[in-house]
């Protein structure tokens, strides 16, 4: 188990690079100098714009400009922000838990909508049951996260006035007053991105458990004359859980894509939209980090699932 | 439940008694059973008629400004209402949706060629060319899509615009990049085929009768991965729209006076309390056709591709 | 030898086994009577498709239902009809009083369980043990299978041991509640030839040493003049002919089981010029709608316009031999 997990942690790596490679060359791709407005803008002094410049090594050729480029990257040494001045990897690290807390929040809640419906809709397949579950999760995730947030304010803030639709940082409250608030404000945004998820996983899981049940191991587990619900958790859910865990691996570039939207909804101070406040204020070096934070993200969250994997199946970690 | 067991009972016992049909005609008799795909195809079907005969039929310009007419709720003088500068909702959803179903199939086409052509060249080669575009192809599979996505659009916009205008530019870069993004399940999917096609007798019979290479890929590989590729690629179109609307709510996609149907909520986010319309409208557009594409996707997937290859 | 003893282990009596398809009904067993008597080996013989495994499957109710469905007859153990028993109630007869082992070693066991919890977990459920007297039950149960080192190989996983040790396992696992039958589904069809031998050896000596019946269900009629005491050869859902295997070896009475004999290679005859090894022309009719009268008709070099008209009932030819043929 060791070695595997020391073997994937290595293959990780080229991935990571590969991503710094691609996110460099459309930097370097990109027509213009990225800089230029620095120096028509009268609050940057010039020697602000030459020491950019020399950090990002940006006169050099273009594989010393990556080797730079990434050395800088690593060593936290992001840059500032052309907006507010700050360190970008401070205005990263202020805002990334709150990112990591929503979507944390609501995978649990997809996780917790798409595992019971799942199985039990698999466990009896072509019922009322599993075609209503079916029908309802084709909605869900065709359903797009902006969309969903907008009907949520307009229902639960608007038509109802139950729930708060900016989220504040600033809430005039301590003890429980303040985790109350907290929590009412951020029940929308986990909802959204946390039902469009739970949708499309509780397919996974359905067809998951639907090529699990017809495996041979079942039926000798049902001829030991064990009950069903063991034979349904023990034998073949725990089975179902390896593609599963792949499946949603690879959806992780589209959680991060639902928070980014969810955040520019409901103004959730995370690095989503950090992201597109930058964009519009053209503050690149935010763009750049914030950009290949998210891919650190989706390589870390593979690698955790790698391990998972790892973990299900014994004849992975074993070989 | 005891498969196995059905299986070597029926299995035997079924194939004197079905008739032979050809592959196609088992395919739509399959597609027929789904019922929610067939209704899916006759609304979609709809839809692409709306949008490409609907202006023809509804000539109200979708620029013409009336305040006179501010954030009006469906009325018979403008059916899906107005926005805050009097412009006529149906007119612009049914010009956006032109929009956003081109960009879907635009999108759509650049994945399934992107896809097909590495999954091809990988499969056919085999080796360390394949090891190569495998990485490639999962390191893609890995990318966030939206930040690159925004990243480029905002890198690369105003170089395109020069270059051929404006709404053309958007329009090329938002393809490419959203098809760009779209083509590893395709090409896993090729690539899969290939191998396990490859040593198929069919195929050994045609090499062995001197088929070259382009033409036993043209000819016999390609057309067995037909079935899963369809698919993926209502997947792909269903994604890309959805892909689409969320660059132009971000305000980042097309112009803000070209009213996609991401544009116009993007616009009416903040009229939510008073024009409740403005933003139902289009967002129900993109979800009816995102929808049904989804279960003509599914239907398909029910009659083409029998094995239920899972992809992502 | 008398055959069928008065008071038989299991009967299954005119048993009927139907699945909808889309095409229509599939009448798998149909009108099936098979007895295995205390410590008897009965084997069940024929064509892949003609119904034998699910007869087996349909014993302790595995087959999926639906599509599956029981339409008639009666599975009687030790007198009970367990046709129309819950769930519940077939849960205690499972592994306790009838076990199974199935075609597929490579595929029957949960690849992500240690061979040793698949096996305690047997005899936890049915004998209320405790996790550790269970482990002790699966590493002496390994023993008696003849896996070597059975303290290690415990806690090993089932990708680790070769497809016959996988059947050992399965057998192991079988036998480790002591049922009074255990039904064999083609236990070597998927295994080497020299691992064919080597289970079905196993497989007499666990009977010899806990004195169970063995319902071995097999379409190779080598592996049936080997182990049977008596044997039902099927043919299209139903049964064509049973006999005590002497009987049925030396006096063949219908032509479907005089082809199967046919058909078994022999060595000893092999080397002389004129022996040839024959194959039963055609293939199993459909289930689906099948033509009246004998179902054999259509491949039989005997049949006549009365086969083909109606169906010949199953009648005793000799004393403990029954033969479904008017010739």
């Amino acid at each position: 188990m060791f070695q595997y997990l020391i073997r994937r942690l290595l293959i990780a790596i080229p991935s990571l690079l590969g991503i710094s490679v691609i996110l460099f060359t459309v930097l370097a791709l990109a027509p213009g100098d990225p800089f230029e407005e620095l120096a028509t803008n009268p609050a940057i002094p010039p020697e602000v714009r030459a020491n950019l410049r020399a950090s990002l090594g940006m006169d050099d050729p273009i594989h010393l400009r990556y080797v730079a480029w990434l050395t800088s990257m690593l060593r936290g040494e992001w840059g500032f922000s052309f907006v507010s001045r700050i360190p970008v990897d401070q205005l990263i690290l202020q805002r990334l838990p709150t990112t990591i807390i929503v979507i944390g929040a609501s995978q649990v809640l997809a996780l917790a909508i798409a595992m019971p419906v799942g199985v039990y809709a698999a466990t009896r397949p072509y019922s009322l049951f599993d075609k209503v579950a079916n029908t309802l999760a084709f909605v869900g995730f065709s359903l797009p996260t902006f969309f969903t947030g907008l009907l949520l304010i307009m229902l639960f803030s608007i038509q109802l006035g139950w729930l708060p639709f900016v989220f504040r940082t600033d809430i005039e409250a301590t003890g429980w007053r303040w985790w109350w608030e907290m929590f009412r404000q951020s029940i929308m945004p986990i909802m959204v991105l946390g039902l469009f998820q739970g949708a499309a996983w509780t397919r996974f899981v359905r067809s998951a458990v639907l090529d699990v049940i017809r495996l041979d191991h079942v039926t000798t587990a049902r001829s030991k004359g064990l009950p069903e619900s063991v034979i349904t958790l023990k034998h073949v859910v725990r089975n179902a859980m390896i593609p599963v865990v792949t499946l949603v691996a690879l959806q992780m570039p589209v959680v991060f894509g639902g928070a980014i939207v969810t955040e520019q909804i409901f103004r959730v101070p995370g690095i989503g939209s950090l992201l597109i406040s930058a964009i519009l204020a053209n503050d690149t070096p935010v763009i750049m980090a914030v950009t290949f934070v998210f891919a650190t993200l989706v390589i870390f969250f593979n690698l955790l699932a790698d391990i998972l994997y790892g973990w299900l199946d014994p004849r992975i970690s074993y070989r | 439940m005891a498969g196995s067991t059905l299986a070597s009972a029926t299995v035997s016992a079924i194939p004197a008694a079905a008739p032979r049909v050809g592959p196609w005609r088992e395919a739509w008799r399959r597609f027929r059973k789904h019922r929610l795909a067939v209704l899916s195809a006759v609304i979609l079907g709809l839809l692409v008629l709306a949008v490409l005969i609907g202006p023809l039929v509804w000539q109200v310009p979708i620029d013409e400004i009336d305040f006179s007419a501010r954030l009006q709720g469906p009325s018979w003088e403008h059916p899906l209402g107005t926005d805050d500068l009097g412009q006529d909702l149906l007119a612009r959803i049914l010009y956006g949706g032109r929009i956003s179903l081109a960009v879907g199939f635009a999108a759509m086409a650049v994945a399934i060629f992107v896809g097909v052509l590495v999954g091809a060249v990988a499969g056919m080669a085999g080796g360390k060319v394949d090891t190569a575009l495998m990485w490639l192809t999962d390191l893609f599979l890995s990318l966030p899509e939206l930040p690159l996505l925004l990243l480029i659009i905002y890198l690369f916009r105003d170089t395109l615009t020069g270059l051929v205008g404006l709404e053309l530019g958007v329009f090329i870069l938002i393809v490419s990049v959203i098809g760009g993004f779209r083509w590893m399940p395709v090409a896993r999917l090729v690539r899969a085929q290939f191998f396990s096609l490859r040593e198929k007798e069919f195929v050994e019979a045609a090499r062995a009768l001197g088929a070259s290479r382009p033409r036993l890929v043209m000819r016999h590989i390609l057309p067995n991965a037909l079935g899963p590729v369809i698919v993926a690629a209502s997947i792909d179109v269903a994604a890309a729209i959805i892909a689409e609307s969320t660059l132009s709510f971000l305000g980042l996609g097309f112009p803000p006076d070209v009213p996609t149907w991401g544009r116009l909520l993007f616009d009416a986010k903040d009229n939510l309390d008073f024009a409740p319309h403005w933003a139902l409208f289009p967002g129900a557009a993109i979800f009816l056709t995102v929808l049904s594409i989804n279960f003509i996707g599914d239907g398909l997937r029910d009659a083409l591709d029998p094995r239920r290859i899972i992809s992502a | 030898m008398n055959a069928v003893a008065a008071d038989p282990l299991l009967a299954i009596r005119d048993l009927k086994v139907h699945f909808s398809t889309d095409d229509g009904m599939v009448r798998a067993v149909d009108g099936v009577n098979i007895e295995v008597g205390r410590g008897e080996t009965v084997c069940v013989v024929g064509e892949s498709g003609c119904g034998k495994t699910v007869t087996a499957m349909t014993v302790l109710k595995l087959i999926a239902m639906p599509p599956g469905r029981i339409a008639g007859g009666q599975i009687l153990w030790q007198g009970r009809d367990l046709v129309p028993l819950k769930t519940e109630a077939m849960r205690s007869i499972r592994a306790k009083e009838i076990a199974i082992v199935f075609q597929e070693p490579m595929t029957s066991l949960n690849p992500v369980y240690t061979v040793g919890d698949q096996i305690a977990e047997v005899v936890r459920q049915q004998e209320k043990l405790g996790k550790r007297a269970a482990m002790d039950r699966a590493i002496e149960m390994l023993r008696l299978v003849h896996i070597p080192n059975p303290q290690r190989r415990v806690h090993d996983y089932p990708h680790q041991f070769s497809g016959g040790m996988r059947q050992r396992v399965m057998i192991a696992m079988a036998l480790s509640c002591n049922p009074k039958l255990l039904i064999a589904d083609e236990p070597t069809t998927a295994l080497d030839v020299t691992i064919q031998a080597q289970i079905l050896d196993l497989l007499a000596e666990m009977k010899e040493r806990l004195g169970m019946a063995v319902m071995l269900i097999t379409h190779a009629m080598g592996v049936v003049a080997e182990v049977a005491q008596r044997v039902v050869v099927m043919y299209a859902g139903k049964v064509v002919e049973e006999a005590p295997v002497r009987e049925l070896f030396g006096n063949p009475r219908h032509p479907y089981t005089q082809g199967l004999i046919r058909s078994i290679p022999r060595l000893d005859l092999a080397a002389t010029e004129h022996h040839r090894l024959e194959a039963i022309p055609g293939t199993v009719p459909s289930l689906l709608n099948p033509p009246p009268g004998c179902r054999f008709a259509a491949r039989c070099r005997y049949a006549t316009d009365e086969c083909r008209a109606a169906e010949p009932p199953l009648r005793e030819v000799a004393p403990g031999h029954k033969a479904a043929c008017i010739l």
